[in-house]
């Protein structure tokens, strides 16, 4: 049963907030650093001094990767949360989704990190693609939610239920972010078997 | 709701594993490939990844390929082959691969430290300094060097160009100005920094320059090369110098034509030094032994002849030392006249050695002998006369009158034929009866009237004796008669003096015509005796006596 925090209007708990901001921060901080890096055009990086360092599969860039997996990972934990409704020692959906959000910000920027603004091979472009359309598409809901649940509190006041409109609303939206959310899973799956599989060279050995 | 087939999300999801399926067949690549790589590899699905990432890794799939690269690991050379000595040599190390069509596979990522103009050529058996340190590497690496490769696989494509195949050997991008083949490494006399001048390079090491040599042109040695020779020399030489071209050796013969008609047993050093200054300057190695080596041994009184003697120091060197081979040669050394003149005038059937030898041509030198070398035996007679007696003063022909005694002794012959110039009988009744030698023994220089005496009685009898005694008394008595009146108060003109020789040498020879002459001398001389007395008398009454 959803706790009484559940029923509250959405807000996000500052905690996570501030190191949500401080995490998109520092990422914000790498980009505008290495920001010589990622405006070389693409032919011209293996010549850059930092290409070793930031490419998808340098040291940095690989972590970026890895982190941006790990967070997708870890966001779709609140889809876990979500189903094991009962399990209020895993803390409350309010911060399940408040986590959700960070994370799956934090991963589309690590995203956009690991890829060094170029996708090139058709399955990360989609991952890739996948993810920011997910990210947006969670962006555009977090704040249909937070619309949602100011009427919601005027609806307990007022007595009103959600129109249709809101409904439709919500059911599109849920469909394009799940859609994309499954996409993206897959291709991201398949992105990390065949860079294992098939770029355990460069990955492991630190080829260019 | 999620798992109704109904929901448009299902199909949602079908279609999205289908995309991520074929994507991850079809296109799995990070990025495209190279163009080079794109144009045999134009696939991008998951199997084209395999020509290259081989199950024996990604090494072996572009050694599959570049034939080339296994061939310089097998052989262990190039510079592949000195990487290959690395544990984890890989290929994608220096030529990357999926950064696009545009991406250079030979790149500044090809060479340790990033730049190509910084590598020091580490698999190389020298180490590249000075000018090689400075020109830039499309100055080596140039097709015209290198033999530009297809790979067999890919034959249609061929290599427009490449770093590979270059040979360490100087000659392999140097032209050899030389023209010659090396018997010296490059090194020796090159260095580095520059092709001229050669800095290591002493010419005394090879040749050494003294005397003559010293002093002329290089080009003198080093004929001028070929015009495409030249060509090449020029640009590898500084303005001014000359290009080091083929010597035709380092013996004197491979340069010099040798002027000698003959054929020394020793060397050209032998007697020409290369600190001479001029070539007559050789003749210090000529003595009497070297000399043998010709044709003529110098010998007795032709070793103190003085050289210009023979080989005039004015003539020309084949007038000098004539080609003994030649025609008309004559300096042999048993030919005397081919060197000296015949003072007798080639009217001496003898060869010269056979009265004259090399230690002299006069006095004890000489191996004239008159009965050996002539056709006239000297007896006892002729033995002690002088030679001017028989052969005329000054004639080196030493013509005589003849070999038989009438060709010498006229006066007597002309008396035996009853002839003589103021006189003319008939002959002596021994007149072509008997031989001079019937009468004279050529054994006795001075045969006595005893002997004279003999020879009449051996052919007559013995009273013969006795009246060539008598004879001769008054020969002699008649003789002695004309000259006491003619010496006597010296009246005896010059024809009487001829006559009484006449008379003398008449002699024996004709008695009768003997007689007769001193009958003549006599009166002559007494008519002179009475005539000077008359004419005393006459000149005594004339001047008062």
């Amino acid at each position: 049963m959803p706790t009484d925090k559940d029923k509250q209007p959405f807000c996000m708990p500052s905690a996570i907030l501030v190191l949500g901001l401080l995490a998109v921060g520092a990422l914000l901080a790498c980009f505008i650093w290495k920001w010589d890096y990622y405006m070389v055009p693409q032919p011209r990086r293996p010549f850059h001094v930092d290409f070793n360092i930031l490419r998808p599969s340098g040291r940095l860039g690989l972590i970026w990767g890895v982190v941006g997996a790990v967070l997708i990972a870890f966001n779709l934990s609140y889809l876990l949360r979500r189903f094991l409704i009962g399990w209020h020692w895993l803390g409350s959906l309010r911060h399940w989704l408040g986590l959700h959000m960070i994370t799956g910000l934090i991963a589309a920027m690590a995203a956009i990190l690991h890829s060094t603004l170029t996708v090139s091979s058709p399955l990360a472009a989609l991952a890739f693609w996948c993810l920011q359309l997910t990210t947006i598409t969670g962006l555009v809901g977090m704040i249909i939610y937070m619309r949602l649940s100011l009427s919601v509190e005027k609806r307990q006041i007022q007595g009103h239920k959600p129109s249709p409109k809101i409904k439709r609303l919500l059911q599109t939206w849920r469909f394009l972010h799940r859609w994309l959310a499954i996409l993206l899973l897959t291709a991201l799956i398949l992105h990390i078997f065949v860079s294992v599989r098939f770029g355990d060279l460069w990955i492991l050995k630190g080829i260019p | 709701m999620l798992l109704n087939p109904k929901t448009p999300l299902v199909f949602g999801i079908i279609a999205t594993a289908a995309l991520s399926g074929y994507l991850f067949v079809r296109h799995p690549i990070p990025d495209s490939l190279s163009r080079a790589h794109a144009q045999f590899i134009p696939g991008t699905d998951i199997y084209s990844c395999k020509e290259c990432h081989t199950e024996d890794g990604l090494k072996a799939g572009c050694l599959s390929c570049h034939t080339e690269i296994a061939g310089q690991l097998d052989t262990k050379q190039g510079y592949h082959a000195f990487l290959a000595r690395n544990e984890g040599f890989d290929c994608g190390v220096c030529h990357p691969e999926h950064h696009g069509k545009s991406f250079p596979l030979v790149s500044s990522l090809s060479w340790p430290g990033g730049d190509p103009n910084a590598f020091d050529h580490p698999h190389c058996l020298y180490e590249l300094d000075g000018r090689h340190d400075r020109i830039a590497c499309s100055d080596c690496h140039v097709d015209k060097l290198t033999q530009v490769f297809s790979l067999p696989r890919f034959s249609q494509y061929p290599r427009a160009s490449t770093f590979l195949g270059l040979n360490q050997d100087c000659l392999a991008c140097h032209v050899d100005v030389h023209a010659w083949p090396s018997e010296k490494a490059c090194l020796d006399c090159h260095d580095q920094n520059a092709f001229d001048p050669a800095s290591a390079f002493q010419h005394d090491n090879v040749f050494v320059l003294e005397g003559v040599h010293a002093d002329i042109n290089c080009s003198d040695c080093h004929p001028i090369p070929s015009i495409d020779r030249m060509e090449a020399a020029t640009k590898q030489r500084t303005p001014g110098s000359i290009p080091y071209h083929k010597v035709n050796g380092k013996t004197c013969e491979e340069c010099h034509t040798n002027p000698h008609h003959t054929v020394w047993n020793a060397g050209c050093e032998n007697c020409h030094l290369g600190r001479d200054a001029k070539w007559s300057d050789g003749l210090r190695g000529i003595d009497t032994k070297s000399h043998e080596t010709t044709s003529f041994s110098l010998t007795d009184a032709h070793v103190t002849v003085a050289c210009q003697e023979c080989h005039a120091n004015d003539a020309d060197y084949n007038q000098r030392y004539p080609d003994p081979r030649a025609d008309g040669y004559q300096r042999q050394l048993q030919n005397c006249q081919g060197c000296h003149e015949d003072i007798h005038a080639g009217k001496l059937k003898q060869t010269c050695t056979t009265c004259h030898q090399i230690s002299g041509w006069h006095d004890k030198h000489l191996l004239f002998e008159h009965d050996r070398d002539t056709t006239f035996v000297l007896d006892a007679v002729h033995k002690n006369l002088t030679c001017q007696e028989c052969h005329a003063e000054g004639d080196l022909t030493y013509r005589a009158e003849g070999t038989e005694c009438t060709e010498c002794h006229k006066e007597q012959y002309n008396a035996l034929r009853g002839r003589t110039k103021s006189l003319q009988v008939d002959p002596d009744p021994h007149f072509d009866r008997i031989a001079c030698t019937d009468c004279h023994d050529m054994n006795f220089p001075r045969q006595s009237l005893v002997r004279y005496a003999r020879r009449c009685a051996d052919c007559h009898n013995d009273q013969y004796t006795q009246l060539a005694f008598q004879w001769a008394r008054t020969l002699e008595k008649r003789r002695s008669e004309i000259e006491r009146l003619a010496g006597k108060d010296n009246v005896a003109s010059e024809q009487t003096r001829e006559d009484l020789s006449e008379a003398a040498e008449c002699g024996f020879h004709h008695l009768q015509l003997t007689r007769q002459l001193y009958d003549r001398l006599l009166q002559i001389v007494q008519e002179e005796e009475t005539g000077k007395r008359t004419s005393q008398k006459e000149n005594a009454v004339w001047t008062g006596h």
